[in-house]
């Protein structure tokens, strides 16, 4: 077990390393640099960019430099804890990123919540009550959610909201919120704001989630121990709970870990329409701006997620499923 | 050597204010000015020094007896905590005409962008110029023709006789938000500690450079300094004036801040510490010195580098930055030094905060338009095709909206490379014919109904108008729609139709392609130019559009690798940028043969090479009428090459204000940037 | 008497079940999704869609896809009428359409001219085109006599007629879920059958980019491979690059699929008796392996088209994807996602229905594929 554990950090470590090298070389793959982003943004402004100021901001971001060295000029700092300044913002990376990161976390965790709390007793629902009227309508219901553009799903929400309650749209909080101390009027508030958000994010997971969950239970239902029990008098409820159900959800815990990363990635269009103060919007920016320091600092960090999660996940499924060895996880 | 003075036949004029100006004029009593909206200020100024003497007007002499102001900022004078409004101010403090009433105080101005680093809305409202113009019809940021020029930050400025000396007077008394006085210091430090470090700046900025060298900086005394250019530099007026180079920003620092960062000015011991908190590496002080305030990033003043970093950083505009909320948000909060008044002496702005927020997306600002949570919107991102949907909502939202000319006088424009690197096609590129007949093929009544929601005039890019280069003969030049003439010009070229009369062919034979490429710079531009290649293929002419990301479009920029584009034109004007740029934004090998000296790049054509002669002419000479005569000779080239052809002008800008803001919705003849420059002078009515 | 029909009766229903149990695989999944209704409801609208917007969009469609009605920018759809003004009883028609402006939004709003109607036809000619580039036709399944207009689901910006439109967008848009799942299923087979029938070295390598690849955040990667498609580029050729883009993303899932299948199935009893036997590996996989789990691959297919559907429109939503003057649902989702559009044209979002009806035609069909590929199935 320890063995096991020590090789599969080195394995993560490993991830992580190529992951940082990708972020970056992702954000350097389109032609052009930070700059032209940069140039482009003034001339839409009517102003022309000034050939002093660009020769300088070239030199100061290191952008003369070769790809190599300027990623490890990063990596070394990032090694200390250090993930420079955004090109862009002219902001500490780490600073900009600590202040969406909570708020992230909190909405794509409520976007999890929702989808399982909705998912698994639908999957449930759907597998015990097989082919009936409820069965296909809540399929037909959950895969109109999933197959509804997000976009333009959040688009028509907020245009509604607006028409029905004339509600502040765009972002977690209230005018009056968005500067306050967190307070429990600022807890309310982002209350208030999520629903939206965590619908609209929730959906698209909810219908893949309940066929899993369905299947999984209908598969065990079929099995030979459980027509034994019945057949032996057991009652449906609690033959339906004791075991076909916890077996079944076992693929879903399987994917907790990387739900979250996976949650916040397949936010981001979401959180873009709605202006959510989340890191995708901010990751989107920064690859269109080709800001690299952000952007690779925000993938990798979203990578860094999913490894961990990955990671969350096995231990989880072995320590729920004796069955799984550790060795055949890896 | 010149006068600056309002005129205010042009005010009454143009605002219908003739009564409140000449009361203004005639007033000596400071009865005419206390209206009820006053009242406050003028209670604030009671115990003010009397008698100060301020500002001409044309007609008569104001005597301001008393200062008020802000009711926050008293309630620190009594306190201890500031200074009292007559010390704060400067010795000559600059009136500024209420639009419309003398307003009162307090408030905060509620508005957003959707771009966290940079904010259209702001960079106007909470701006202070070097010099300033005088709110007209006809007054545009980078169109200086027709319009009244005075003093700013400046008080004072002329050129020798030889156009290569600048002398320019700052306004005695003037100081920072942080109490410190402004002096031609903070202008050396500027040009000698900041411009003259290699490290921070490889290059000089190009519109200070003259005969390939830069101005040596002479301070006269605590508040005059000289510039004196190696070539005549009659421009230079201009360009302080216009957004796109001069500015605050670009002239003068607060050296007694930023000494205590610059390495020649204290150890680098000291600063190292600051540089890490800031997140900069031990090796990055240049990096960090133009991130904490020297850089020129900010073309619009201090705006932007004292929003970004840090937040001490002292400006000589109207609001400064208080808080930053978060990324992109800003609380901004009066700057107790401001040195404009208004007529009734009390000190402006009226308004004591700004708050900014940011949107992600669009619809999301004009959903926050629509709810009424933005007192001001307009320019870039109030789209004029959403204006139905704004009206049918101004009850609800409780706003108004203005339709203000646009900055971009021509809301779309399509442009050539003239050198393009394929052969042929240069050569096409190069016959005037080319321009004209895609010019005539364009139904511009189409593009005006389709895009523009009606408004606007059919007109080829030329100076608009009200400015005194206008020609209707220059505006009309090939404008017309005419099919027929387009495709005898073409026939004359020789391109030969294919066999199927589809499309025309090259003279090498291959079919005549011209690939349109371009990004959304503005929201005209993919449906216009979608409209545009469906009318030049009438004419058998193939031109595929390509919308690309705008960083990937400077690179094929820059690679020469563009042939054609659509854009917006700003200003056809004294400044006609395209060309004057000396086709830096269109034809970059011409610009490159150009800077060079014809040592590097692509040698223009003799149209083109008349273009940079002219240029010359106007960066030179201290004469405006030789000025305006050169410029007139580049739009008379431009009429008949068509480098750049124009769609529509008179398309106007939706701008959205609250219904509760005062002195603004009387500005609706303005460009909608000189609206948003008259930021301090609004208030909030009660 | 009774007896024959009783007998008869058995033996047809031994002969059922013979041939149930001598059916082939195949056999039995296409006679099991006969019953699965939702799912057959499903596949006809695909059926129905593929052949009306793939196929024959020219035809089906009433103007050509950027033919423009100059005057008539965002025109309501039109109002297809069985009774006129008088109240009398017609054939299907519609009224002319008189075009105008609001005087205070400057919104264009449009009048109905009740003097005249133009009934529609069926089969009318209209504007010339190329059937597959081949056929020179001017027949359109329905349209009305000029001067009319018939405008379906109404008009865009430029007063482009959106029906036309949407159908040559699906044409896209649906072919694209058809490329991009074959280039993944090419490259999930080849590479998930390699990893899992080889195993060792290349299994682990291969696992590892596939984890890797899962750990990158999808919208990086769909910006980096975006950037890597040539600017210059025609549209054609961008529209299959986007398609490589959604499919590299796709066949990872495949490839894990047919790794563990493999890996499951190499060591059954029929696999090690040709082996035994002689067989080339090759062979093994070719005849024996690919057949035993062809059908989840099917499934894993139909649901996977979809995906690479509702990616497009994503990708043109994020600006990646197509862009006009390309056609495609996303393209035209782009253009409909305004507060404008959704305030005052919600017609220019009709063509989200036909993104979420042919999602949703995929995913029905799919899990009725599904239950019908499951041999263990009891229904």
């Amino acid at each position: 077990m320890l063995y096991y554990l020590l090789r599969r950090s080195l394995y993560m470590l490993l991830l992580l390393v190529v992951l940082s090298m990708a972020g970056f070389a992702i954000i350097q793959l389109p032609p052009g640099d930070y700059l032209n982003s940069y140039i482009q943004a003034l001339a839409m402004r009517g102003a022309a960019p000034d050939e002093a100021e660009l020769a300088a901001l070239k030199r100061q971001y290191g952008l003369d430099l070769p790809l190599h060295r300027q990623y490890l000029k990063w990596a070394g700092r990032a090694l200390a804890g250090d993930f420079g300044r955004s090109m862009d913002w002219r902001k500490p990376v780490s600073e900009l990123i600590a202040d969406r990161m909570l708020l992230t976390v909190i909405m794509n965790a409520a976007a999890m919540v929702f989808i399982y709390v909705v998912a698994v007793p639908i999957g449930i629902y759907a597998a015990t009550h097989q082919y009936s009227v409820g069965d296909h309508a809540l399929t037909v219901v959950s895969l109109t959610g999933l197959a509804t553009p997000q976009f333009l799903l959040a688009l028509v929400l907020m245009v509604f909201m607006v028409r029905q309650f004339g509600a502040s749209v765009g972002g977690l909080f209230s005018p009056e919120y968005v500067d306050a101390a967190w307070s429990v009027g600022r807890v309310i508030d982002l209350m208030a704001h999520l629903p939206v958000p965590v619908i609209i994010i929730g959906l698209s997971g909810t219908a893949a989630l309940i066929r899993v969950m369905r299947s999984g239970v209908l598969d065990e239902l079929k099995k030979q121990y459980v027509v034994t029990a019945r057949a032996k008098g057991a009652a449906e409820r609690a033959l339906l709970f004791k075991y076909p159900v916890r077996v079944a959800i076992n693929p879903i815990i399987s994917t907790v870990g990387w739900m979250l990363p996976a949650t916040i990635s397949g936010g981001t269009i979401t959180a873009v329409v709605l202006s959510l103060p989340t890191v995708g919007p901010m990751l989107l920016r920064a690859l269109r701006n080709q800001d690299m320091f952000l952007g690779g600092t925000i993938v990798m960090l979203l990578g860094f997620l999913t490894v961990i999660g990955t990671f969350v996940s096995d231990m989880l499924l072995m320590w729920i499923d004796p069955r799984i060895r550790y060795e055949r996880s890896t | 050597m010149r006068r600056f003075r309002i005129v205010t036949g042009l005010l009454v004029a143009v605002l219908g204010l003739a009564t409140t100006v000449t009361a203004f004029a005639g007033g000596e009593d400071e009865g005419e000015a206390s209206s009820a909206a006053a009242e406050p200020a003028m209670e604030m100024a009671s115990d003010a020094i009397t008698g100060f003497d301020t500002y001409n007007l044309d007609s008569g002499r104001i005597t301001i007896t008393s200062f008020g102001e802000a009711p926050m900022l008293a309630a620190m004078v009594a306190e201890g905590s500031l200074p009292p409004v007559e010390e704060r101010l400067p010795d000559n403090p600059q009136v500024m005409e209420p639009w419309e009433e003398v307003g009162s105080y307090g408030g905060t101005l509620r508005t957003t962008s959707l771009d966290p680093t940079w904010d259209p809305i702001i960079r106007h409202v909470a701006n202070a110029d070097l010099v300033e113009m005088l709110a007209s019809p006809t007054a545009h940021h980078a169109n200086l023709v027709g319009v009244e020029v005075r003093p700013g930050v400046f008080e004072d400025w002329s050129i020798s006789d030889d156009g290569t000396s600048w002398t320019f007077t700052l306004r005695r008394g003037l100081k920072w938000s942080d109490g410190e006085r402004v002096t031609t210091e903070d202008v050396r430090f500027f040009f000698e500690d900041i411009m003259e470090n290699e490290d921070l700046y490889p290059n000089y900025p190009v519109w200070l450079v003259r005969g390939g060298e830069s101005p040596e900086f002479v301070a006269v005394d605590e508040h005059t300094f000289r510039l004196d250019f190696a070539a005549p530099y009659g421009l230079l007026e201009v360009i302080l004036h216009t957004h796109g180079s001069g500015g605050v920003g670009r002239t003068m620092k607060p050296a007694h801040y930023l000494k205590q960062f610059h390495r020649d000015y204290n150890d680098m011991d000291k600063i190292l510490p600051v540089m890490k908190e800031k997140g900069f590496g031990d090796d990055e002080w240049p990096r960090f010195m133009l991130e904490t305030g020297a850089g020129l990033m900010s073309w619009d003043g201090t705006y932007m580098m004292s929003v970004m970093e840090p937040l001490e950083f002292p400006v000589v505009n109207p609001w400064q930055v208080q808080e930053v909320v978060g990324p992109g948000e800003f609380l901004f909060v009066r700057n107790p030094y401001y040195f404009k008044i208004d007529t009734a002496g009390n000190q402006l702005p009226y308004i004591d905060y700004i708050r900014k927020s940011t949107a992600e997306d669009p619809e999301v600002l004009s959903l926050k338009i629509l709810t009424g949570e933005l007192d001001v919107e307009g320019g870039y991102f109030v789209k004029l095709s959403d204006y139905p949907l704004y009206v049918e909502n101004q009850d609800k939202g409780n706003f108004d909206i203005l339709l203000t000319k646009d900055w971009l006088d021509h809301p779309l424009i399509f442009f050539f490379n003239n050198a393009p690197s394929d052969p042929v096609l240069r050569d096409l590129v190069q016959d005037p014919r080319l321009g004209q007949a895609m010019s005539l093929a364009l139904d511009r009544q189409d593009f005006i109904e389709s895009l523009f929601l009606g408004f606007g005039r059919p007109a080829q890019v030329a100076p608009v108008r009200g400015n005194p280069m206008f020609s209707q003969d220059l505006e009309d030049s090939y404008a017309a729609y005419d099919p027929d003439q387009a495709n005898a010009l073409l026939d004359a070229m020789g391109l030969e139709w294919d066999a199927n009369n589809e499309f025309r062919l090259r003279p090498d034979g291959e079919r005549f392609t011209i690939p349109l490429t371009y990004y959304e710079v503005f929201p005209s531009v993919t449906p216009g130019s979608e409209l545009a290649s469906q009318y030049w293929k009438a004419i058998g002419i193939d031109v595929p559009t390509k919308v690309m990301d705008g960083g990937a479009w400077w690179t094929a920029f820059q690679a020469n690798e563009h042939v054609l584009t659509t854009w917006g034109l700003g200003s056809a004007s004294v400044v006609p940028s395209w060309f004057f740029q000396g086709f830096s934004t269109t034809t970059p090998t011409w610009w490159r043969w150009y800077q060079t000296g014809g040592a590097e790049g692509v040698e223009p054509t003799e149209a083109g090479k008349r273009v940079y002669e002219l240029r010359d002419i106007i960066q030179s000479t201290p004469s405006a009428e030789e000025r305006l005569a050169a410029s007139r000779e580049v739009f008379e080239i431009q009429a008949e090459h068509l480098w750049v052809i124009g769609v529509a002008v008179d398309v106007p800008s939706p701008l959205v204000h609250s219904r509760r803001l005062g002195n603004i919705g009387i500005a609706k003849d303005f460009y909608n940037i000189t609206v948003l420059d008259g930021g301090e002078q609004w208030f909030f009515k009660n | 008497m009774a007896e024959p029909a009783v007998s008869n009766a058995a033996a047809t229903a031994e002969q059922a079940e013979e041939r149930l149990y001598l059916a082939s695989q195949w056999q039995l999944m296409w006679r099991r999704l006969g019953r699965h209704r939702v799912a057959l409801a499903g596949g006809a609208v695909l059926l129905l869609f593929y052949l009306t917007m793939c196929l024959g969009a020219e035809f089906f469609a009433t103007y050509a896809r950027d033919t423009r009605f100059k005057e008539f920018s965002f025109a309501p759809p039109s109002r297809v009428r069985v009774i006129d003004a008088d109240g009398r009883l017609r054939l299907p028609f519609v009224y002319g359409l008189e075009p105008g402006r609001d005087p205070v939004s400057f919104r264009k709003v449009y009048t109905e001219d009740v003097t005249v109607r133009y009934p529609l036809r069926l089969f009318t000619r209209g504007e010339r085109y190329e059937l597959w580039g081949l056929i020179p036709a001017d027949r359109h399944l329905i349209g009305v006599a000029e001067p009319g207009l018939l405008l379906l689901f109404g008009s865009d910006e430029l007063g482009r007629d959106l029906f036309s439109r949407t159908l040559y967008g699906g044409r896209i848009s649906l072919s694209i879920g058809l490329v991009g799942v074959a280039v993944s299923f090419v490259l999930g087979c080849i590479l998930g059958g390699v990893s899992g029938f080889y195993g060792g070295a290349i299994d682990n390598t291969i696992q590892r980019v596939i984890e890797f690849l899962l750990s990158i955040p999808t919208i990086p990667l769909w910006m980096a491979l975006a950037a890597a498609v040539p600017v210059d580029w025609p549209p054609l050729r961008v529209y299959f690059g986007i398609t490589i883009i959604l499919s590299i993303i796709g066949w990872t899932a495949l490839a894990r699929v047919v790794r563990g299948k493999l890996i499951s199935t190499r060591e059954e009893d029929f696999v090690v008796a040709a082996q035994i036997a002689g067989s080339t590996e090759r062979k093994i996989i070719v005849r024996h392996l690919l057949p035993s789990f062809l059908s989840y691959l099917i499934v894993d297919l139909t649901l996977s088209i979809p995906r690479m559907i509702l990616g497009e429109t994503a990708l043109s939503f994020l600006g990646l994807g197509l862009r006009p003057p390309v056609v495609s649902w996303g393209v035209l989702l782009n253009q409909a996602q305004n507060v404008k559009a959704v305030a005052l044209h919600p017609w220019m979002m009709i063509p989200a229905i036909f993104v979420i009806v042919s999602v949703l035609a995929f995913n029905l069909l799919g899990d009725g594929l599904r239950d019908a590929a499951d041999p263990y199935a009891s229904h």
